[in-house]
């Protein structure tokens, strides 16, 4: 059996909420050591450091690219020729009292 | 048999954030499609349902995001017209920033088929829990980066702001590693309304269970030679507070309130 990966061991906390609570608990360290990660893997899930642990995870996937791809943007190569309401672009009379 | 669809969020954290109902959802589904932001969240989807297929492939760098969007919503309708129920997945929140789920929702209620989409966590609903900021207490604007430099938007500087995107700002196409090279423009824009020493938030939601947010606090002016990754959002803190308006505040009948008190969010449970 080869070893565990930190991938694999965060995919278990999604699938079980008893482990998960005990990740985000006290018992954090508990579940650490018998999770069947190494002591370096270990030690990178204690730095709660985010960087780190999405290297160690890429490393684990041969490299592979953090999956992230945008998704909002809105028909911005149409020309716009929207303007805006005026009571939305002159602002009410203020007092100083706020 | 009938095809359906249904849209639902992981999450920006898949382990903490994927709702019941979402999970019901992609456990029942004939197929899954995805697009999610990590390793993790993929193998937690593959567990849930045996059949799933990512949507990644549809991506190329270079490729303009719109056709990239097309291709998405064709796809997610095309397993439709098949018959499959199908659920599709997508990290954070599915209908915020997330054109093609809301496209895809529309066709398929407009060719007859059940279609809904089911609400999760975005990462401004993680800006607002990791920063400490009600955007209830004076109000908060949010852009898709790009967007708010090509419509020249208005910025009320006493109301938060909420830039996202900004590591492709200026890009239309798929970066996959960021492409900050026009943070910039964007910098000299916003210095138009605040000043440029004025703290600003770079915020990176947490992405796994118990790693912590990214959080950088530059002045503004040194915004673009900050360390931005492509989930980074940015946040900028109003400079103050809106006076309140006297007459308003009499015609509302509200003229015995103190100022902070007319100011102050509404809390109840339904607002909260």
């Amino acid at each position: 059996m080869g070893q565990k990966l930190i991938g694999e061991f965060l995919t278990e906390l999604a699938e079980d909420v008893d482990k998960l609570r005990a990740y985000l608990g006290e018992d954090r360290d508990d579940l650490l050591r018998e999770s069947g990660l190494s002591e370096d893997q270990q030690e990178v899930l204690r730095s709660n450091d985010l960087k780190r642990i999405r290297d160690a995870i890429r490393a684990e996937y041969s490299g592979a690219q953090i999956l992230f791809v945008p998704l909002g943007l809105q028909n911005l190569t149409v020309p716009q020729n929207i303007t805006a309401p005026q009571n939305l672009t002159a602002p009410p009379e203020d007092d100083d009292e706020g | 048999m009938r095809g359906s669809l249904t849209v639902v969020g992981t999450g920006i954290q898949l382990a903490c954030h994927l709702t019941p109902e979402a999970r019901a959802h992609l456990i029942a589904a004939d197929e899954v499609l995805y697009l999610v932001g990590d390793l993790v969240a993929v193998s937690s989807l593959q567990r849930l349902n045996a059949n799933t297929r990512s949507l990644h492939d549809l991506y190329e760098p270079g490729r303009s995001r719109d056709e990239t969007y097309d291709d998405i919503v064709a796809e997610i309708l095309a397993a439709v017209r098949g018959g499959a129920r199908v659920c599709v997945a997508l990290y954070g929140h599915p209908g915020v920033f997330a054109r093609p789920a809301h496209q895809a929702v529309r066709r398929a209620r407009a060719e007859g088929f059940p279609a809904r989409m089911v609400p999760a966590v975005s990462a401004e609903d993680c800006l607002f829990a990791d920063l400490g900021v009600d955007p209830g207490e004076n109000g908060c604007q949010s852009y898709e980066a790009t967007d708010f430099l090509l419509r020249k938007r208005e910025v009320d500087v006493s109301a938060a702001l909420v830039l996202w995107q900004i590591s492709v700002v200026g890009n239309l196409t798929y970066a996959p590693d960021g492409d900050p090279s026009r943070l910039p423009v964007l910098v000299e824009y916003l210095c138009r309304f605040y000043p440029r020493e004025h703290e600003v938030v770079l915020f990176e939601a947490a992405q796994f269970p118990g790693s912590e947010p990214i959080i950088q606090r530059p002045a503004l002016c040194e915004l673009a030679a900050a360390d931005i990754s492509p989930a980074t959002t940015l946040y900028v803190p109003p400079t103050g507070r809106r006076a309140v308006d006297r007459e308003l505040r009499e015609r509302l009948g509200l003229a015995d309130a103190s100022p902070a008190r007319t100011a102050a969010p509404a809390v109840s449970p339904l607002s909260s």
